[in-house]
C-alpha cells in the first residue's frame, strides 16, 4: 500500500512540475505577444507627446521627450477633425444598429427547421462571401443610386455581413435548443415574442461580440469613404487619417515642385492616430462583461 | 431524394449566375454623359464673354489631408474665386477634392461614372497620356483657346510648351509653366571638413577620401556615418553623373524614364558599383535598406552622426533640429561635381519647362470648356495670381521694402491660405511663385526655403545650377503612350529596390556575376518589353 501511495505522490509532483513549466511557458508567451501588440501603440503615444525636433532625430522610443501637448491642442482645435469624429460616430452607430438588425433577422429564421428552403437561402448568403462586383461596378452602382457624397453609401452596402450571420446562426443553434422554443410555443408565445424575449436575451454574448465586430470594422474602414465621398464635411476620421499619412510619400516621386513647408509633421500624425483610435478602444471594456456571462445556466430543466 | 434536391439547387444557382452575367454584359452602358447635366449648351454670348445661362464648371483640387486647414473644396479662397471670377461671368466654380495619394484611381472612378471634373490633370507626362489613351481627354480647339484664354495661350507659346501636348497630330494638353526652384541640395558638415583639414571635394575620388577621413576620425561619435544614405526611390535612380555626355538620343529615349529604373544600362551599373564600394568601406549608412522613407538618414544627419545629407531644404525640420542637437554645426553645399567620376560631367535630370499637364474632360460641353478656359485666363493675370499666392496684405503677408511679399506664417484668421500658399489652386497656371525676375525669385526662395543664417545654401545652389545647366537635359518625350511601362512598372520598381540592396551589400568580387543574373531577371520581368515598345515608338517618330 505504502508503495502504491508513494508512486502516486511521485506521479503527482511530477505532473505538478510539468504543469508549472507549462504555465510559465504559456505566461511568458502570452506576455511577449501582448507586449508586441502594446509597444507600437506606446511608441505612437510617446511620439505624439514629444517635440518635433526630438521625433525628427528619432530619439523618442517609449517615453516622451520634451513633453508637450501642442499636437493635441492643434488636433482638438481643428474643427474638421471634430466634425469627422462626429461623422464617424454617427455612421458607426447607425451601421452597427442596422447590421445587427439584419443579421438577427437573417440568422434566427435560418436556425429553425420549420423554415422551408433554408439551405438555398444560406447558399445565397454564402455566395456573397466568395464573389463581389469589384470596385468600379460598386462605384457605378452607388452613382446610379445617387448615393455618392451621401453617408448612406457608407452604411448600406456593408451593413449585412454573411460572415457575421453565420457566426450568429451557429451560436443560436448551439445555445438555444429546440426544446426551449417548443416550450415557449406551448405557453402561447408567437415567433416575434420567442425571438425578442427568449432567444435574444440568451444570445447577449454573441450579440455583444458581433456589435463589436461591426463597429470596429466600420470604424477602421476608409476605402469606401475615399471612393464615394468627395465633400470634406462628410469625411470619416480614418479617411482623413489615410490622406494625412499617405500624402507625404507621393509628392517626392512625381514632378511636383516641393512645398516650402513640412506637410504633416510626425508629431501631428501620431496625435491624429491616437485621436482616431482611442474612441473605439474605449468601447471594449463596456462590451467585455458580456463575453463572460454564463446566461444559459438553468435554462432547460430535466 | 436528398441528392436530387441538391442537384436541383445547383442547376438553379448556375442558371441564375449565367443570367446575372449575361445581364451584366448586355447592359447598355450609356455613353459617358457630361459631368454637369444641368449645364445648358450654346449659351455663350460672344461679345462680352458672359454666359446667358449659368454654367457650372468642376475643377479638381488635390486633397492632402493637411491637419488644421479648412476643406480644400470649400474655404475662403474657393469662395473668393467664385465671387471675383464666377459671379462676374455667370459661372459656378465647383471644386472636386482628389486625394493626392490615390489620384489616378479617383479620376478613373469619376470618369467611369461620368462624374469627372472638366479638367483632368496630372504632374507626370506618362500618366497624363494614359488618360488620353483611355479616351478621357478631348481635343483642344486652339482658336477657342486663343479667344478665351489669350494670355494663357501666349505663355504656352512663349515657353514653347504647346508642342508637348500634341498627340497623334492633335493638341490634347496645355500646360502650366514652371519657374525653377533651387531647394534640392546636398549638405556637408563644413566643421568636419575643417577638423580633418581638407578642402571641399570637387570630384568623386576626392569625395571618397573626405568620407574616409570622416570615418577614420569618428567625427560623429562611435557610430559615425560619413554620408547618410537611404533606399533609393523605386523609380528614382538616374545615374546622371555616369551617363555619357552628350548622350545619344536613342539611349536617352530607351533608358531615361521617370517611372522605371534602367537597371541594365551601363551608367546605372557603374553608379551601383560605386555605391557598393562606399558601402563595403563603411562610408554610407550600413542599414540603408531598412530606410525606405529617408527618416533614418535624416535622423542620423540632424543628430550629428552623419556628415553628408541630401534633401529638399525646408525652413523647419532639418537645420534647426541639427542646431538644437549640435549647436556649433556648420554647413556647406556639397558641389554636384563631388559625385562625378573621372571624365563625367555634373549632369542632372532637368524638369520639363512645364508644371501641371492639363487636359479637358472629353465629356465636357463646349460651354464648360470655354468657362474653364476663362478661369485659366483670369487666374494667370498677375494681380489675381499674386493675391492667390500671397493672400491679403496685412493679414497673410506684409510688403517688404524691396517690393517683395513676406508671408505671415502664423495667421489663423478666416482669410488664411490653404496648404503651401494655395498652390493646389494656382498650380493650373504655374508651378511656383514667380516675381518677374531671377533675382527676385532667388531672393524669395532664399527666405522661404532656408532657415535664418543659412540662406547662402540656396544661393550657392542657384549659382551651381546656373553654371551646370548646360549639362542638364530632360527625358525623351514620346508622342504616344508606352503601355508596357504602366503594365510592368510596379513589379519592376519592387524588383529594383530588392536587386539594388543585394548589389550594394554584396562582396565586390561577386558584383559582376550578381549583376548579370539580376539583369536577366529584370529583362524577363518586363523591362525587355518596355525597351522593345520604346524602340518601336522611337523609330516610328524618327521616320
Amino acid at each position: 500500500m505504502a508503495n502504491k501511495s508513494d508512486f502516486k505522490y511521485a506521479n503527482y509532483t511530477k505532473s505538478k512540475a510539468i504543469d508549472l513549466a507549462a504555465d510559465i511557458f504559456i505566461y511568458i508567451t502570452v506576455a511577449l505577444l501582448s507586449i508586441l501588440c502594446v509597444l507600437p501603440f506606446i511608441h505612437v503615444i510617446a511620439k505624439s507627446l514629444s517635440s518635433d525636433a526630438k521625433v525628427t532625430s528619432q530619439l523618442v522610443y517609449l517615453i516622451p521627450k520634451d513633453f508637450n501637448l501642442k499636437a493635441y491642442k492643434s488636433v482638438f482645435g481643428d474643427p474638421s477633425m471634430i466634425r469627422s469624429l462626429w461623422q464617424t460616430i454617427k455612421v458607426t452607430v447607425l451601421f452597427t444598429a442596422l447590421g445587427m438588425f439584419l443579421t438577427i433577422c437573417a440568422a434566427y429564421p435560418l436556425t429553425r427547421k420549420r423554415l422551408k428552403g433554408r439551405n438555398i437561402i444560406s447558399i445565397f448568403f454564402i455566395i456573397t462571401l466568395y464573389f463581389s462586383g469589384g470596385i468600379i461596378p460598386d462605384y457605378l452602382l452607388m452613382h446610379r443610386l445617387g448615393l455618392l457624397n451621401n453617408s448612406a453609401s457608407l452604411i448600406l452596402p456593408l451593413a449585412f455581413s454573411a460572415y457575421n450571420m453565420i457566426i450568429m446562426r451557429t451560436s443560436i443553434q448551439s445555445t438555444v435548443p429546440d426544446s426551449l422554443e417548443e416550450s415557449a410555443f406551448l405557453d402561447g408565445a408567437g415567433d416575434i415574442r420567442i425571438l425578442v424575449q427568449i432567444v435574444l436575451p440568451l444570445c447577449k454574448p454573441i450579440i455583444a461580440t458581433l456589435c463589436l465586430f461591426y463597429a470596429v470594422g466600420r470604424w477602421n474602414a476608409y476605402q469606401d469613404s475615399v471612393f464615394y465621398i468627395t465633400r470634406q464635411p462628410l469625411y470619416l476620421l480614418q479617411h482623413k487619417l489615410n490622406l494625412l499619412i499617405q500624402t507625404t510619400n507621393t509628392t517626392l516621386t512625381s514632378s511636383e515642385a516641393q512645398p516650402d513647408t513640412v506637410t504633416n509633421p510626425e508629431v501631428i500624425k501620431s496625435a491624429c492616430i491616437i485621436f482616431a483610435t482611442l474612441p473605439i478602444i474605449i468601447t471594449y471594456p463596456f462590451v467585455q462583461k458580456y463575453f463572460v456571462k454564463g446566461v444559459m445556466i438553468g435554462a432547460v430543466k430535466g | 431524394m436528398r441528392r436530387k434536391s441538391t442537384r436541383t439547387v445547383f442547376v438553379i444557382l448556375s442558371l441564375l449566375l449565367v443570367a446575372v452575367l449575361l445581364a451584366a454584359c448586355g447592359t447598355d452602358t450609356p455613353k459617358t454623359t457630361p459631368g454637369n447635366e444641368t449645364t445648358p449648351t450654346g449659351a455663350a454670348l460672344e461679345d462680352d464673354k458672359v454666359f446667358k445661362n449659368r454654367v457650372t464648371i468642376q475643377i479638381p483640387v488635390y486633397d492632402r489631408g493637411v491637419e488644421g486647414l479648412p476643406p480644400v473644396d470649400d474655404n475662403y479662397w474657393t469662395r473668393w474665386i467664385q465671387k471675383e471670377f464666377g459671379d462676374k461671368n455667370n459661372i459656378t466654380v465647383e471644386y472636386v477634392a482628389i486625394p493626392r495619394s490615390d489620384e489616378v484611381n479617383k479620376f478613373n472612378m469619376l470618369l467611369a461614372a461620368g462624374d469627372a471634373p472638366d479638367i483632368i490633370f496630372h504632374y507626370d507626362f506618362p500618366a497624363a497620356v494614359a488618360y488620353y489613351d483611355a479616351g478621357a481627354i478631348q481635343k483642344i480647339d486652339i482658336d477657342m483657346l486663343k479667344q478665351y484664354a489669350p494670355t494663357y495661350y501666349q505663355k504656352n507659346v512663349d515657353l514653347d510648351m504647346l508642342k508637348y501636348g500634341v498627340l497623334d497630330g492633335e493638341q490634347y494638353f496645355i500646360f502650366a509653366s514652371r519657374p525653377t526652384a533651387y531647394n534640392w541640395l546636398t549638405m556637408i558638415r563644413q566643421d568636419w571638413l575643417d577638423k580633418v583639414n581638407m578642402s571641399m571635394p570637387t570630384n568623386l575620388d576626392e569625395y571618397i577620401n573626405v568620407l574616409r577621413a570622416f570615418r577614420d576620425n569618428k567625427l560623429g561619435g562611435p557610430n559615425t556615418i560619413p554620408a547618410a544614405h537611404r533606399l533609393p526611390y523605386p523609380n528614382g535612380y538616374f545615374a546622371n553623373a555616369y551617363r555619357p555626355y552628350p548622350i545619344p538620343e536613342e539611349e536617352l529615349a530607351l533608358y531615361s524614364d521617370l517611372s522605371v529604373v534602367a537597371l541594365t544600362w551601363e551608367p546605372v551599373k557603374q553608379n551601383i558599383k560605386t555605391d557598393n564600394l562606399l558601402w563595403n568601406e563603411g562610408l554610407i549608412s550600413q542599414n540603408f535598406a531598412l530606410d525606405s522613407d529617408g527618416t533614418k538618414a535624416k535622423a542620423d544627419f540632424v543628430n550629428g552622426v552623419a556628415g553628408v545629407y541630401g534633401d529638399y531644404l525646408t525652413k523647419e525640420g532639418i537645420i534647426d533640429v541639427l542646431l538644437s542637437n549640435v549647436p556649433d554645426a556648420k554647413l556647406s553645399l556639397l558641389p554636384a561635381t563631388a559625385g562625378v567620376p573621372k571624365g563625367g560631367v555634373p549632369a542632372e535630370r532637368a524638369y520639363w519647362p512645364f508644371g501641371m499637364i492639363i487636359g479637358f474632360n472629353s465629356a465636357s460641353s463646349e460651354d464648360e470648356v470655354k468657362a474653364t478656359m476663362m478661369l485659366l485666363e483670369w487666374m494667370i493675370q498677375p494681380d489675381v495670381l499674386f493675391t492667390l499666392q500671397n493672400g491679403i496684405e496685412g493679414k497673410t503677408y506684409t510688403m517688404g521694402e524691396d517690393g517683395l511679399p513676406v508671408a505671415i506664417g502664423d495667421y489663423k484668421g478666416e482669410e488664411r491660405m490653404n496648404y503651401n500658399s494655395n498652390k493646389d489652386m494656382w498650380c493650373l497656371v504655374i508651378e511656383g511663385k514667380d516675381y518677374g525676375s531671377e533675382e527676385a525669385n532667388l531672393k524669395v526662395q532664399m527666405t522661404t526655403f532656408a532657415p535664418d543664417g543659412f540662406e547662402y545654401l540656396i544661393k550657392d545652389r542657384y549659382e551651381e545650377c546656373i553654371a551646370n545647366q548646360k549639362y542638364w537635359y530632360t527625358d525623351f518625350l514620346f508622342d504616344v503612350g508606352i503601355p508596357a511601362v504602366s503594365e510592368y512598372k510596379s513589379i519592376l520598381q519592387e524588383k529594383f529596390q530588392e536587386y539594388y540592396t543585394a548589389l550594394v551589400m554584396c562582396d565586390p568580387s561577386e558584383f559582376d556575376a550578381l549583376y548579370e543574373k539580376y539583369c536577366k531577371e529584370y529583362l524577363d520581368a518586363g523591362f525587355q518589353k518596355i525597351i522593345d515598345q520604346k524602340k518601336e515608338a522611337y523609330e516610328r517618330m524618327k521616320k
